[in-house]
């Protein structure tokens, strides 16, 4: 755990459809090694797809999988009440 | 079916570009061609002026050259000049000065001058017999001297001919003018030579004698051939008689044009001709329209009274343009060949594509069938039930998606549940398909809600690493006690109308219990909720196509315009289910302004109508 570093992933912009594909691109070009804390940064997400929660859901089974941590940060509150909606507020960790 | 047509269009297309394509290039090529032309003839008549002005030029300092030596020579030995008014001159004896020089003298000065003047290549004196009495020559003194091949040879013409008859005697005797004589060829040398002949006067101007110079007209055929405009041009000089002076080819020269039989089948008017029986310039084409066409320019020689000739044939002054037309010619049907290539290269692929993208949309549409045939859409839906009315809506944003719903009555109970599949088009499609099976047979082995829902996230999670959702209400009715048992995995909230004691009607979002959507955690732990429903009353199910429809601003209809909305619908009177799933969705339209339809757009009612429905009136 000494080598552990956390590692924050911005995402700015409205998680639609169309936004879909890069942002999974750039997730899937990300190194997490063991250990390492995701911070997945939401402070600037002014929407989310019913998609866009996938994205959420693959980053936590992998990151969960790695025995690594991830954090979900400044969640907006439209977007919070999607994630509480849907039912998976309790399965993140939501700061 | 649609190749032949596709292939028709092609064909079509592809001749209707070649034709447009054609026509613009040809009228193009057309105009540069006459415009080329004209450059070209305006720029061959210049060259053609030029190469005339230049060899009337040299002609005429030749021959006045000669003049000038004629009269140097012999006001020097014998008298004055004395010039005419129009340009003519003689030379008289002047008596003060005057001593008649001897045969031998005479004979000197002519060996003398033609080794001065190089260019002259003969020259000769004539007296009338009184001036020499006691010459030896039978008729009279002359004498001749010219160059034969580097040597000089003295000719007492005297003693071999009446020299008085002569051209070059008798003609300057006779005017009593200088005078160029027709060219002839000379005895000696078989040189062609221009003759100037100068009259000589004594005192009162009797004629004492004349004196001729020759000039070699090999040197005007050689600068005729230096000057000629193109190379192949025929530059020719004719005497007053029309015989050839200077051609290129030599065996015509002094042959009249008669002779040779050139010209004679110039097509041309007869203002030609007049112009240069007058010695006049002019320029015409000749032989129109056949391949001897050409060009033909002339102008006169003043002092011999010749005429010089240009003719240049078409082929060589139109020579450029014709290799550009030949060039054009060829660059143009290359081209046409190569853009019907690619047009067939190119609508073939245009066809392929547009051949497999309607294969994909005539399967898509297929598969749009097979999805609605998959959920309920019959109105009335139970048409032997009084206690229930239910309808639902499925709008896909495309041609298939991942919203759903179903329903169906068992044991007196009604199993209904609408879901939303994360995602869109086709992958989603096809888990909402599954998702529709399962609560199909799931349903049929539990009445309990979350058991139901439990089984169907049991399937769906094993293997799902696509980690596609889905989020669904799930209801169980029971038609005999308006009982309600339900579990909500992830969905929007159900909207309710419920009836207050005083039969007002209260419309309202409900609270349900949030459990996680199905398919993410294999044994997410699901719970059920139980509620009553009143005969009149009736739960509204939708998915986020409703509340998140959009106009053309991009502005969300919203949860409130939502419950707004089915409130309003109470009030202007909408009763049955379809009417009130049907306003709903005229709305949306209305408030969207002709924006597309961004989700699918998915509602459910099911009103419950009780036992003894006829006698309810709400």
């Amino acid at each position: 755990m000494i080598d552990s570093k956390t590692l924050t992933v911005y995402i700015d912009g409205p998680l639609n459809a169309q936004a879909l594909d890069e942002v999974q691109e750039k997730i899937n070009n990300l190194e997490i090694n063991t250990g390492d804390i995701v911070v997945m940064d939401c402070t600037q997400m002014s929407y989310i797809c019913s998609s866009g929660l996938r994205i959420f859901l693959a980053m936590h089974k992998d990151v969960t999988q790695r025995g690594s941590k991830l954090i979900i940060r400044g969640l907006q509150p439209l977007v919070k009440n999607v994630f509480d909606m849907t039912g998976f507020t309790p399965i993140f960790n939501i700061e | 079916m649609k190749k032949i047509l596709g292939f028709r269009v092609v064909l079509n297309l592809t001749l209707v570009v070649l034709l447009v394509g054609g026509l613009v290039y040809t009228l193009g090529f057309g105009i540069c061609l006459y415009l080329a032309r004209q450059e070209v003839a305006r720029e061959s008549n210049e060259k053609a002026a030029l190469a005339i002005s230049n060899i009337q030029g040299y002609v005429d300092a030749e021959l006045k050259r000669v003049e000038d030596i004629g009269y140097t020579l012999l006001s020097s030995k014998f008298g004055k000049t004395t010039r005419f008014d129009d340009g003519g001159s003689f030379v008289t004896i002047d008596p003060q000065t005057f001593v008649l020089p001897s045969e031998e003298e005479v004979c000197a000065m002519l060996d003398q001058f033609i080794n001065a003047n190089p260019h002259i290549c003969g020259v000769a004196i004539g007296f009338e017999n009184f001036v020499y009495p006691k010459t030896t020559g039978q008729y009279g003194f002359a004498a001749y001297v010219t160059n034969v091949s580097g040597k000089n040879e003295l000719f007492k013409l005297g003693e071999i001919h009446d020299f008085h008859e002569k051209e070059w005697y008798k003609e300057a005797a006779v005017q009593n003018r200088p005078y160029w004589s027709r060219p002839f060829r000379e005895t000696s040398r078989g040189k062609v030579v221009a003759c100037y002949s100068i009259p000589l006067h004594g005192i009162g101007n009797r004629l004492v004698g004349v004196m001729a110079l020759d000039i070699d007209t090999e040197a005007f055929r050689v600068k005729c051939g230096e000057a000629a405009p193109f190379p192949n041009a025929e530059v020719a000089m004719v005497d007053r008689e029309f015989r050839f002076v200077s051609h290129p080819d030599t065996t015509y020269i002094l042959k009249s044009i008669a002779e040779v039989g050139t010209y004679a089948d110039y097509q041309a008017d007869d203002s030609m001709r007049i112009k240069m029986m007058n010695h006049e310039s002019g320029q015409y084409v000749v032989n129109e329209g056949t391949e001897h066409e050409g060009m033909f320019y002339f102008a006169p020689i003043e002092r011999t009274g010749w005429m010089l000739s240009i003719e240049c044939s078409k082929n060589e002054v139109y020579g450029n343009v014709e290799r550009m037309k030949r060039d054009t010619t060829f660059i143009a049907v290359v081209s046409i060949l190569l853009m019907i290539v690619c047009f067939i290269f190119f609508f073939r692929r245009l066809q392929k594509v547009t051949l497999s993208k309607a294969g994909i949309e005539s399967e898509l549409k297929i598969a749009s069938a097979i999805q609605m045939g998959m959920i309920p859409k019959l109105y009335p839906a139970f048409p032997n039930r009084k206690d229930l009315d239910v309808y639902g809506m499925l709008h896909p944003a495309k041609s298939v998606g991942g919203d759903l719903y179903d329903y169906f009555v068992r044991d007196e109970k009604l199993f209904f549940c609408i879901g939303d599949v994360s995602g869109k088009g086709v992958p989603a499609s096809l888990y909402m398909a599954v998702v529709r099976s399962l609560f199909r047979n799931v349903s049929l082995h539990t009445n309990a809600p979350a058991e139901i829902i439990g089984g169907l996230n049991t399937a769906l999670s094993e293997g799902n690493d696509h980690n596609m959702f889905c989020t669904m209400f799930l209801g169980v009715l029971d038609l005999k006690s308006g009982h309600l048992d339900y579990c909500n995995a992830g969905h929007n909230a159900p909207i309710v109308r419920r009836l207050n004691e005083d039969n007002t009607v209260n419309v309202y979002y409900t609270k349900p219990k949030v459990n996680l959507a199905i398919g993410v955690l294999p044994d997410f732990p699901y719970v059920s909720e139980e509620t009553h429903l009143k005969p009149g009353e009736a739960i509204f199910l939708y998915t986020d196509g409703v509340t998140e429809a959009e106009n053309r601003s991009k502005e969300l209809f919203g949860e409130e315009a939502t419950l707004k909305t089915l409130a309003d619908a109470r009030n202007n009177n909408v009763r049955s289910a379809i009417d009130f799933v049907d306003y709903v969705y005229r709305t949306l339209r209305s408030y969207a302004q002709g924006a597309e339809q961004s989700d699918d757009i998915t509602m459910l009612i099911v009103e419950y109508k009780g036992v003894d429905s006829d006698d309810i009136n709400v």
